[in-house]
């Protein structure tokens, strides 16, 4: 039966009313994160992570009592339109705070929007630093937190010579210069530590690897691998065709967390080492929970209290990594500040974010007055079935964005 | 003079004129932020975006729509433009940015002051652009002479059709993959950003300190609330090479470096600080707002300079914000102006004798060739003029967006842009224009208000006027029309007017 034009207005104006009362408790967070292009792979789990913690606080009654609702858009892997993006959350929907961008050029690119509008921005993913703005709280791990403790590591179990490989951007240059001045400083000569970046989509790895093996002849080198996404793949292969394994040249790998094996084959890297500050394998009653919860939670995503339908939630081989991790703990780091603060103006937010503390699923961080946290860092094993076993970890790591002040 | 201008253009054009570049660049300016009316400074900077991407679309119409030279390589030229006015913009932020350095902020975490010793880190070919003029002019030439070189090889080999279109591709690629190293001295793949000021800059300069060794000693001395503050704030380093220097040269770089630091770290007006400074009317209105950012800086430079009229020489001009909505609102009008001249420069090539032999060429090279014309030469002259012109969209592109990086050379932006001619409708002057901005703005709403489904909804559109629209949006009442007569026939019965038919293939502008 066809509704009829009255009963049409009526059902509009209840459900404009039902819009207004809902609009009036909830509050406004924005998601910049890429749904689609190159960075889509990466980015879409952040998302849906960010709505599933976003679910887990309207549970609880949401943030001063008001439902997060969520303002998802899609920058699209397209760096002038993250600007863009940014621009319309803060000034269009006027979100109380963003979560977003994975590349730092994404970050870089939308920096200037949130210094000018005074928005906020959580960070999540592991980064090269050499940048503090006060508009940008950091949760990801900076060189610090990611690079010089598998180093130490190294250092300790004798390794003498260190292969830097990495695709030639920011990052991998950035650490590099890092990790270049800090194994000087540990008496490592320069004639021992070998640096070498290839381009985005690099795939003969062959005069690479064959050089690795001359390297590490001896025995006592190392790979410090900053290599980007679908590179690794050819990189492993060769690197297993020409007889080298994690026994006689080990591998760490700063760019591969377990959601990156949903696309990569695992088998050919175990042994290797990554280094994180969150692993999903991690036996803590806190991490089980989390871990068990997003898996439940993305068979049938919502978000709980408010007028907003999730979609492109993939059910399928969902894992938790770092990234996701320090997305959701950024989440809550903002929650305790509002409501600490008592209010959701962004100056006051960002002065009671300052040693704000939160128990994450596998430890607990405290955001510093430098917008980076102190975190707990961890060596890991890869096994086979792209999860990490962690050999080694690192108590309360102190994030330092500017390398001159760990460098000394 | 031959009328270039049919009566309806010329009315369309002044609509458009008035609408564009006067009505709503006034309502942005003169109506309240509440008001029903008010354009926002978001909305004209999306626009303005928007414009340049119509220039971008101009260009690629005239190879593609006119020459029939589908080049999937424009944006390459459009880049080189961005790149050069970037680089204009990050010497402009001159020991303002995060490392206070004299030297744009990624050379210096990339160490080239070790690579280029002789010029404190700054690659030669940088310094030039340190002047708005050369940056300009290699907007102009850089794109010129990359097109004659590119074009004259691929033109006098009769490179032709589809394997032209695939070579502009690989030009591009190649471009994006050699900009992208951070060896080129661009900024690698985090390209430029974070642009504060255009056409000059609050940073302190040589000269302006009159006496810096008197100054320096009158801070040191710290009699005043704002002396102090100020020497404390200067970090120790700079304090040691001022103690340090041995001329009074030395003496003003450390100065400069120092107080640059104090101008760039934070607002520095408090009141207690400024108690006996008397602050002109318009620095205590600006202090009122509480500025953010670039603006900040440029209060603290006018605050150093009404503290101190005996110390430091007075400016009267430091710069435009390149966020500020008044600038913001300029680089509109300026690109909707940019377009308008290129639409009458178009309009104007393409009605001469030279138009008349390029679409020649587009219809059937061979027999233009055999006529006794230069063919390459025609193409070539049209391919240059066409990067000119993405080149001007690209240098106004980037003060508006604040980024430029190698992906907006990769071959996928080039193809968007001659999408939008594709859907806009090639072949004429309106409908890349409409295609351009109706996309855009298409693509700004639904990834806005569709995140998760805008791809097929823009794709479905693409699949849908390529296999239904031929000539694109400006097609459309042609085929309407078309569509009518179909049906006006098959009711009366009669049969087709051959030579109607005929007609509608033409270009609908009568010469």
């Amino acid at each position: 039966m066809k509704p009829s034009f009255p009963k049409i207005i009526a059902g509009a104006a209840a459900g404009l009313l039902a819009f207004a009362a809902t609009a009036a408790e909830t509050v406004k967070v924005g998601v910049l994160h890429s749904l689609s292009g190159t960075m889509a792979i990466s980015e879409t789990s952040l998302k849906d992570v960010l709505l599933f913690t976003f679910d887990e606080i309207n549970k609880k009654g949401g943030v001063l009592g008001k439902m997060i609702e969520p303002v998802v858009v899609d920058p699209a892997s397209n760096w002038p339109l993250f600007a863009e993006k940014a621009e319309q959350l803060l000034v269009k929907d006027k979100v109380s705070v963003v979560f977003g961008c994975w590349t730092s050029v994404s970050r870089k690119s939308c920096l200037p929007v949130f210094e000018k509008e005074n928005g906020l921005l959580f960070y999540p993913v592991q980064y090269e630093g050499e940048e503090l703005s006060k508009n940008i709280f950091y949760t990801a791990e900076a060189v610090n937190q990611q690079a010089i403790p598998p180093v130490d590591y190294m250092l300790s179990e004798g390794k003498k010579k260190f292969y830097l490989l990495g695709s030639d951007y920011v990052y991998p240059r950035t650490t590099n210069k890092i990790l270049k001045k800090y194994l000087k400083s540990k008496g490592i000569p320069d004639s021992d530590i070998e640096e070498i970046y290839t381009p985005f989509g690099h795939t003969d790895y062959q005069t690479i690897v064959a050089s690795i093996k001359k390297f590490s002849a001896g025995g006592s080198a190392c790979i410090i691998s900053t290599l980007n996404g679908d590179t690794n793949v050819p990189f492993f292969k060769e690197f297993a065709n020409a007889g080298l394994t994690s026994e006689n040249c080990p591998v760490v790998s700063f760019s591969i967390s377990e959601d990156e094996f949903r696309g990569l084959p695992a088998k050919q890297l175990a042994g290797h080492l990554g280094c994180w500050t969150y692993f999903m394998s991690i036996k803590t009653p806190e991490n089980q929970k989390f871990v068990g919860d997003f898996l439940s939670w993305v068979k049938a995503p919502k978000v709980t209290g408010v007028d907003y339908t999730v979609s492109g939630v993939d059910p399928k081989g969902r894992v938790t990594c770092s990234p996701m991790n320090l997305s959701r703990m950024g989440v809550y780091l903002w929650k305790q500040a509002v409501e600490k603060a008592g209010t959701f103006d962004v100056d006051k937010v960002r002065d009671a974010l300052t040693g704000q503390k939160f128990k994450g699923p596998v430890c607990e961080v405290t955001m510093q007055a430098n917008h980076h946290l102190v975190n707990d860092v961890f060596i890991g094993e890869t096994l086979p079935t792209g999860q990490f076993k962690v050999i080694k970890t690192f108590k309360g790591v102190a994030g330092e964005p500017f390398s001159e002040k760990f460098l000394k | 003079m031959i009328r270039i201008l049919s009566r309806r253009e010329t009315v369309l054009l002044l609509l458009a004129s008035a609408v564009g570049l006067v009505l709503l660049p006034c309502l942005n300016a003169f109506v309240p932020t509440d008001g029903a009316l008010h354009v926002s400074t978001f909305s004209l900077s999306l626009y303005g975006k928007y414009l340049t991407y119509a220039v971008l679309a101009l260009g690629v119409n005239l190879l593609w729509g006119y020459t029939g030279l589908l080049s999937l390589g424009q944006c390459l030229f459009f880049s080189l433009g961005g790149y050069c006015l970037g680089m204009y913009l990050m010497m402009n932020i001159s020991r303002l940015g995060q490392y206070h350095e004299a030297i744009p902020d990624f050379m210096v975490f990339l160490e080239f002051p070790a690579r280029f010793p002789a010029t404190g880190g700054l690659p030669p070919h940088w310094i030039p652009f340190k002047h708005l003029w050369f940056a300009v002019l290699m907007v102009l030439v850089v794109p010129a002479v990359v097109a004659y070189v590119f074009g004259f090889l691929a033109f006098r080999s009769r490179v032709k059709g589809v394997y032209f279109s695939i070579l502009s591709q690989a030009l591009t690629y190649a471009a994006c993959l050699m900009f992208f190293r951070n060896d080129f001295t661009f900024g690698g793949n985090n390209g430029l950003t974070d642009f504060k000021f255009l056409l000059g800059t609050p940073a302190l300069d040589a000269g302006d300190i009159r006496d810096p060794a008197a100054f320096a000693a009158r801070l040191k001395a710290g009699e005043g609330e704002l002396d102090k503050y100020l020497w404390t704030q200067i970090p120790a380093a700079e304090q040691a090479k001022l103690a340090a220097a041995a001329d009074g040269r030395a003496a003003e770089a450390a100065l400069l470096d120092g107080l640059n630091r104090v101008i760039a770290t934070g607002p520095i007006h408090e009141t207690a600080r400024f108690k006996g400074v008397a602050l002109s009317d318009a620095t205590v209105r600006t202090l009122a707002q509480s500025p953010r950012d670039a603006a900040m800086l440029k209060l603290n430079r006018r605050l150093l300079e009404e503290a101190f009229p005996d110390d430091l020489r007075k400016r009267s001009f430091t710069g435009f914000v390149v966020n500020a909505p008044a600038t913001k609102r300029a680089l509109y009008i300026a690109s909707g102006i940019l377009l308008l001249l290129t639409y009458l420069f178009c309009r104007w090539l393409t009605s001469t004798k030279f138009g008349l032999v390029q679409r020649a060429v587009r219809d059937s090279e061979n027999r233009v060739l055999f006529s006794g014309y230069a063919t390459p030469d025609f193409k070539l002259f049209v391919f240059v003029v066409a990067a000119i012109l993405s080149s001007l969209g690209g240098a106004l592109f980037v003060p508006q967006v604040g980024i430029i990086n190698p992906s907006e050379m990769g071959a996928d932006k080039s193809i968007e842009a001659v999408i939008w001619v594709a859907v806009g409708g090639r072949g004429n002057l309106l409908g890349p224009v409409l295609g351009a901005i109706g996309i855009n703005s298409l693509k700004s709403y639904a990834t806005h208000s569709f995140a998760e489904q805008w791809p097929y909804i823009l794709g479905s559109l693409f699949v849908f006027v390529t296999l239904f629209m031929p000539k694109g949006i400006v097609g459309l009442p042609g085929q309407l029309k078309e569509l009518q007569a179909k049906f006006a026939r098959r009711r009366t019965g009669k049969s087709a007017d051959p030579t109607a038919a005929a007609t509608q293939l033409e270009p609908a502008r009568k010469e």
